[in-house]
């Protein structure tokens, strides 16, 4: 068993020895025949396809096939890395491999980017084309129960039930203008211009569904239509809206123009975006008098006579002026009258103007919290000088003196019985 | 006036033949290695002249052509394969050529130092390598490989 163990075993030795022998012949016979030019002319042909397969490609699964390659590419000419040092000085046969190697790294690493962008791309894009559908069916609910409302004649408890249902409906359409403009800045906010390039070149053309620049358009030429419908709104309906528009001309300031490269396809970007720019304009002052006229009608009914106001440091500077006139009329006059102006206004100011429009104020840019801040000083001052001046503080003083007065006299009086008995008792 | 003269007689061929002997020396760098890294390869034009940019060389092929094939009437040499060795000289073949002619370079010309022939049937594809001290032929046609210098072939066919 040993011996014949041992007679294998020397057997395959010699067999693979014999192998080896012929492998190595047969190899240092083919180095023989291999002519030094075509392997440097083999060597840059394949480098240059490698390189330029580099400059082409668009995902990550080729570059890192190409990666390989280069991988390979090395392996099998580090023979004759001698060579190559000469051939391609003042190069050398490690340095270009460095080179095209870290290149490649590069182009792994940006195209990963642009795979997560294009990611987000393609979910908002879904979004969008899901939002399209959605925006059209809430204007035309919209749309649909201010028609009832205006054709109404149905009981007053059902006509306001719709008029809430309207607004609701209003409500939950700003909600989705707010979560467009939130997706397309979490979308186009930070992208890259590689990014940005890559999707002008290959992508736009590719969206027909859940175009964002369509649906910009979309969302300004609704909202003029409707405002052009002379809509009958509260004042909260109205600073809201005026926030939406101010929130979305703001994502458009933004992201408009990586909008415009992304998605105009072959129209003259300069006219998309002269285009855009004057609905969004046209949103702008509409919404904007709507809410400013509300704003003055508000004051007026509840008898609040401020100067009339068209922006935001007007509606501040008529606040404080009609404050200040009315802490200086108070102080000048008092009266129950002046007692009636401050409350008036005090309620309107706390209940109304701060509880519910402070808000979108603030975020409007209307009246920012400071200036708010600012106007509750004066109320609280106007507060102080309005109150009515007390006669119990005079009543009380009045009742101490003559309180004084009366322990006076019985004090007095005890005194002089005291000295009275005194005087009997001796003469007695 | 003796003095003069004897003075003349002894020192003057002196001083001459060191003038002479100043002038007449020249600068030489010695131990100058020529060796071309890789062959050059290149296709005649139409009047039978390659130009070899990388190394700032242009000649004519015809006289090589002619010698081969006693025919200058068109130009039939492809692709010329040249290498430089270590001493200077140029060696030189193309396809189908039965012969490698090792030129040395001078003033504006390149001369025949040595013809070494190779194959009666002509090399069908050669490819010089630079194998230091040898330039290595190999015909890629027939896998056979030679070992030239100057002087001729120095180790015959390796494969055979």
């Amino acid at each position: 068993m040993n011996l014949a163990y041992k007679y294998m075993s020397r057997s395959t030795v010699l067999l693979l020895m014999l192998c080896l022998g012929v492998g190595l012949k047969t190899s240092l016979a083919q180095q023989s025949y291999q002519s030094d030019y075509e392997i440097k002319h083999q060597f840059k042909v394949k480098y240059d396809s490698l390189s330029q397969e580099l400059d082409s490609v668009d995902n990550v699964t080729e570059a890192e096939d190409i990666l390989d390659g280069i991988r390979g590419l090395e392996e099998n000419y580090k023979d004759h890395r001698q060579l190559l040092d000469k051939v391609l000085y003042p190069e050398t046969f490690t340095g270009r491999m460095k080179k095209i190697e870290k290149r490649s790294h590069s182009i792994i690493s940006k195209l990963r980017v642009i795979k997560t962008q294009n990611t987000k791309l393609e979910t908002l894009n879904q979004k969008l084309a899901t939002y399209d559908q959605h925006f059209e069916s809430l204007v035309s609910r919209s749309d649909s129960l201010r028609q009832a409302i205006d054709k109404s004649n149905q009981s007053e408890k059902k006509l306001s039930g719709m008029v809430r249902s309207y607004r609701r409906s209003l409500e939950k359409r700003d909600q989705f203008i707010m979560s467009v403009i939130d997706s397309l800045f979490a979308t186009y906010g930070n992208m890259s211009n590689r990014a940005l390039q890559d999707l002008q070149n290959k992508k736009a053309r590719q969206i027909n569904n859940g175009n964002a620049l369509n649906m910009v358009k979309s969302i300004a030429q609704s909202n003029i239509e409707f405002l052009n419908s002379n809509p009958t709104l509260s004042t909260q309906d109205y600073l809201r809206m005026y926030v939406v528009q101010k929130n979305f001309s703001s994502m458009w300031d933004k992201v408009g123009p990586k909008l415009i490269a992304v998605y105009s396809g072959n129209q003259n970007k300069e006219d998309v975006k002269e285009e855009i720019d004057k609905d969004l304009a046209e949103w702008q002052t509409k919404v904007a008098n709507y809410t400013w006229k509300s704003l003055n009608k508000s004051f007026d009914e509840e008898n609040i006579n401020v100067s009339e106001f068209g922006d935001s440091q007007g509606f501040y500077n008529s606040l404080n002026g009609y404050l200040t006139t009315a802490i200086k009329q108070s102080k000048e006059n008092g009266g129950e009258q002046a007692q009636k102006q401050y409350q008036k206004f005090a309620s309107f100011w706390n209940n109304i103007v701060k509880t519910k429009w402070a808000e979108y104020m603030a975020k409007g840019e209307i009246l920012d919290y400071t200036k708010i801040a600012s106007i509750d000083q004066k109320v609280d001052q106007w507060s102080e000088v309005s109150k009515p001046e007390s006669h119990l503080m005079a009543i009380l003083l009045g009742l101490s003196v003559l309180a004084n007065l009366a322990l006076g006299v019985v004090l007095i009086r005890a005194k002089s019985s005291s000295s009275e008995n005194n005087g009997n008792r001796k003469v007695s | 006036m003796y003095m003069l003269q004897k003075a003349v007689k002894s020192g003057l061929p002196v001083l001459i033949l060191l003038a002479v002997t100043a002038c007449s020396s020249s600068l030489v760098i010695q131990r100058v290695n020529f060796a071309q890294p890789v062959e050059t390869v290149l296709n005649p034009d139409s009047k039978g002249v390659v130009h070899d940019r990388s190394q700032g060389l242009d000649f004519s092929i015809m006289p090589l052509q002619y010698a081969e094939t006693q025919d200058t009437s068109s130009v039939t040499t492809e692709k010329v394969r040249m290498i430089r060795d270590k001493e200077g000289y140029y060696f030189i073949t193309a396809n189908g050529y039965k012969n490698v002619y090792v030129m040395k370079p001078q003033a504006g010309e390149l001369k025949l130092q040595k013809k070494i022939h190779v194959s009666d049937d002509g090399i069908m594809h050669p490819a010089f390598n630079q194998r230091d001290p040898n330039v290595q032929l190999i015909d890629r046609g027939n896998n056979a490989t030679y070992s030239l210098n100057e002087n001729g072939i120095k180790k015959e066919d390796l494969s055979s």
